[in-house]
C-alpha cells in the first residue's frame, strides 16, 4: 500500500516527530517504497504458525522455533555508586543541583 | 621502540606483552600515533580516550609488579561509539547525544577491563546503527581503507575500518541486522555475531532488543575467539542472556574440518550477487572441503522474505527504543512553550533523516489496523525463519555462503535511495531473526576490495565457526593482507 501526506503527518504526530510541509513528499516517498517491498509479506501462509516469541540461545528456543523465556528476580533496591548518580544527575538538561525539572504533562485549562 | 599495528594481533599483542618484548604503553602510544595520522582521512574514530596512556602505564606497573592479569592485559582495544564507557561522551552517531557522558560502564566495558584491555576510543557508526554504510553518522562518513572513496560498510563501520587499517588489533561493534558481518567483509576483517543472549546488552544504547547483539571484529578468527571468551556470560542486568556452560576458545592448533558438514543454502546463491563474490565464496568452500569438510546443498526455504520481516520488526522496536530521546532526561534539549512541542522540536533537530524513517516507519507498522497485517504478521515468518534453521542444523553443522552481495560501493551511492541500501543486508538479516551465531571473514579481493565468507551455526555453537573460520585462515593468508593508505 502507499502513504498519503496526511497519513504520514498523523504518523509524525503520533512518533512526536516534526516533519517540515516541504519535506513530506521526500518521507511519504522513500517510506512508501519500503512498505510496498514489505507487503510481499501478506502474501505468506502463516496460518497457524506462532508469533516468534524470543530469539534466546540454548533451550530457550524450543522444539517449534517460537520459544519462549521468562527472566524473574526478587524486587530488592541495589545500591546506585556516587559517581554513576553524579553524571546520571549531571546529565539531566534542565537542574539546579539535585533538582530535577521536567515539563509538565497536565496544563491548567482555567489559565 | 616502534611497534607496527598493521601485522599485530591481539593473540600476538599478548603473547608480546607477557614475554616482556613490548609493553601496553608502547602498543597503546602506536595506535594513538596511527590514529593521529590516518584518522583525518578515514574517521573511523569519533574521539579517543584521554586516560587510555595511564590506564597503559597502570596495566604495565601491574604486570611489573607480579599482579594477576587477563588474558587481554595491555591490549589496545576500540568500542563502538554506542557502547558505554563511564565519565567519557557515547553519542550513538547522534546529534541528540552530542554531549552525553557514559554514566555507567556497559557489561562488555566492565569485562574488557576485567580481561585487562585499554580502551583507546570510540568508533564511528551510522546514526543509532540505522545504516549499511556508516555515511548516516552525523559525525561524518568513515571511509574504507582498502579504497577511500568507497564506504566501509555498516552499520559498525568504524570499528571495521580502524581495524582494517592498523589503527587498533580488535574493536567491539554492535549487530541488529548485520552491522558487525557487513563492514567486516566489505573492510577484508573478522567480525562475529554471537549467538542472541551470548553477550549483555546492558550498557549498549538499543535498536531493535529481539536483534540487537554485541560482538568483535578483529583481523583473525582467534582473536574474535579471544575478545568473545572475554565478553560473552550471563549478566543478571540483561534478562536475555544465556548461562552458557562452556569457555569454548579453541586450541591454536585446530583440530581440522574433518567430517565437519558444511551446507550452502540455495538462497544464499541467487540472482543479484556479484559473480566474483559467488566465485570466491565458491572457492573458499573447496578449501574447507579440500580439508575434509562435507559439502551440501541446503534450503532456507524462508530466507527470501527474511529482508521484509525484519524492516518490520526492526523498525517497530527501534521507534519504541528511540521514545527515550524526548529532550527531559538527557541528550539534546530544545524547550518550547508546551510539552508536545518540545519533544518535537527536539526530536527534529536531534535526529537525521534515516532515523526519522525508520521511526516513522516502526509506528505505521504498529500502528491501529495495520499492526496484524505487518508487525504481527513479520513476528509470524519470522517463527518460519527460525524453523528453517533448525531444520538445516539437523542435516549439517555450518551453514556457508556470502556475507555481502558485493564489495564495497561508493560514498553517496546508495544514499539516496534507502531500499537499495537495505538490500546490501540481505544475507545478513537472518541470522539476527533466528538468533544463531554467524561470522564472516575475509576469502579474496574483487578488484583490491576484500570479499567475505559467512558461516552460520547453532545457537551457541560459535566453537564450530571458530573451527570453520581457524582452519580456513591456515590455509589462506586473505587476513593478513594489509590495506596500503
Amino acid at each position: 500500500m502507499s502513504l498519503s501526506n496526511d497519513e504520514l503527518k498523523h504518523l509524525a504526530q503520533l512518533a512526536r516527530l516534526r516533519i517540515e510541509d516541504g519535506e513530506l513528499d521526500g518521507y511519504r516517498d522513500k517510506i512508501g517504497a519500503v512498505i510496498e517491498y514489505v507487503d510481499q509479506l501478506r502474501e505468506l501462509d502463516t496460518r497457524g504458525v506462532p508469533e516468534i516469541a524470543s530469539a534466546g540461545g540454548g533451550s530457550a528456543f524450543g522444539e517449534n522455533g517460537a520459544g519462549e523465556i521468562n527472566a524473574f528476580r526478587d524486587d530488592v533496591v541495589a545500591d546506585c555508586p556516587e559517581d554513576v548518580r553524579a553524571r546520571l544527575l549531571a546529565a539531566f538538561p534542565r537542574r539546579a543541583g539535585d533538582l530535577l525539572e521536567v515539563q509538565a504533562v497536565f496544563e491548567n485549562r482555567d489559565e | 621502540m616502534s611497534v607496527d599495528l598493521n601485522n599485530l594481533t591481539v593473540a600476538g599483542a599478548a603473547k608480546r606483552l607477557a614475554d616482556g618484548s613490548v609493553t601496553s604503553e608502547e602498543l597503546v602510544k602506536a595506535s594513538l600515533a596511527a590514529i593521529e595520522e590516518k584518522n583525518p582521512k578515514l574517521n573511523a574514530f569519533v574521539s579517543t580516550y584521554e586516560r587510555a596512556l595511564d590506564d597503559a602505564r597502570a596495566a604495565d606497573a601491574r604486570r611489573a609488579g607480579g599482579g594477576e592479569v587477563g588474558p587481554l592485559h595491555g591490549v589496545p582495544v576500540a568500542v563502538k561509539d554506542n557502547i558505554l564507557v563511564a565519565g567519557e561522551r557515547v553519542s550513538a552517531g547522534s546529534r541528540i547525544l552530542e554531549n552525553y557522558v557514559g554514566a555507567y560502564d556497559a557489561a562488555v566495558v566492565v569485562r574488557l577491563k576485567a580481561a585487562g584491555a585499554i580502551l583507546v576510543g570510540r568508533t564511528n557508526m551510522d546514526e543509532f546503527a540505522m545504516g549499511s554504510s556508516t555515511e548516516t553518522s552525523h559525525y561524518g562518513a568513515t571511509r574504507n581503507p582498502w579504497d577511500a572513496e568507497r564506504v566501509p560498510g555498516g552499520s559498525s563501520g568504524g570499528s571495521a575500518a580502524a581495524v582494517a587499517a592498523g589503527l587498533v588489533p580488535a574493536a567491539l561493534g554492535s549487530d541488529t541486522g548485520g552491522s558487525i558481518r557487513q563492514p567486516a567483509s566489505l573492510c577484508g576483517v573478522v567480525g562475529l555475531k554471537p549467538t542472541y543472549g551470548r553477550v549483555s546488552r546492558y550498557g549498549l544504547i538499543a535498536m531493535a532488543s529481539s536483534l540487537d547483539q554485541i560482538g568483535p571484529l578483529a583481523r583473525t578468527v582467534e582473536d574474535a575467539a579471544l575478545l568473545l571468551a572475554a565478553i560473552q556470560g550471563a549478566d543478571p542486568k540483561d534478562a536475555t542472556t544465556v548461562s552458557s556452560p562452556d569457555a569454548f576458545v579453541p586450541a591454536l592448533e585446530t583440530e581440522g574440518v574433518k567430517g565437519l558438514r558444511v551446507g550452502l543454502p540455495r538462497e544464499f546463491f541467487v540472482e543479484g550477487m556479484d559473480e566474483r563474490v559467488k566465485d570466491l565464496v565458491t572457492d573458499a568452500v573447496r578449501v574447507l572441503e579440500r580439508g575434509g569438510a562435507e559439502i551440501r546443498e541446503v534450503s532456507l526455504p524462508h530466507a527470501p522474505s527474511a529482508l521484509a520481516a525484519y524492516y518490520v520488526n526492526m523498525p517497530a522496536e527501534a521507534s519504541s527504543n528511540l521514545g527515550r530521546f524526548d529532550g527531559m532526561r538527557y541528550g539534546l534539549s530544545m524547550p518550547g512553550a508546551r510539552l508536545e512541542e518540545t519533544y518535537g522540536r527536539t526530536r527534529e533537530e536531534g535526529f537525521g533523516p534515516e532515523v526519522k524513517r525508520r521511526i516513522l516507519l516502526g509506528t505505521f507498522v504498529l500502528s491501529a489496523g495495520y499492526a496484524d497485517a505487518y508487525y504481527r504478521q513479520a513476528m509470524k515468518v519470522r517463527t518460519l525463519i527460525k524453523r528453517d534453521f533448525d531444520e538445516a542444523f539437523k542435516e549439517v553443522d555450518v551453514l556457508a555462503g556470502p556475507t555481502s552481495p558485493s564489495v564495497a560501493w561508493k560514498l553517496g551511492e546508495k544514499f539516496d535511495d534507502p531500499l537499495t541500501m537495505y538490500l546490501s543486508d540481505i544475507y545478513t538479516i537472518s541470522a539476527n531473526l533466528a538468533g544463531v551465531p554467524a561470522l564472516s571473514l575475509p576469502c579474496g579481493f574483487a578488484d583490491g576490495l576484500p570479499v567475505g565468507l559467512q558461516l552460520h551455526a547453532r545457537p551457541l555453537d560459535e566453537a564450530s565457526l571458530f573451527r570453520a573460520g581457524m582452519f580456513y585462515q591456515a590455509k589462506t593468508d586473505w587476513h593478513a593482507r594489509v590495506a596500503e593508505m
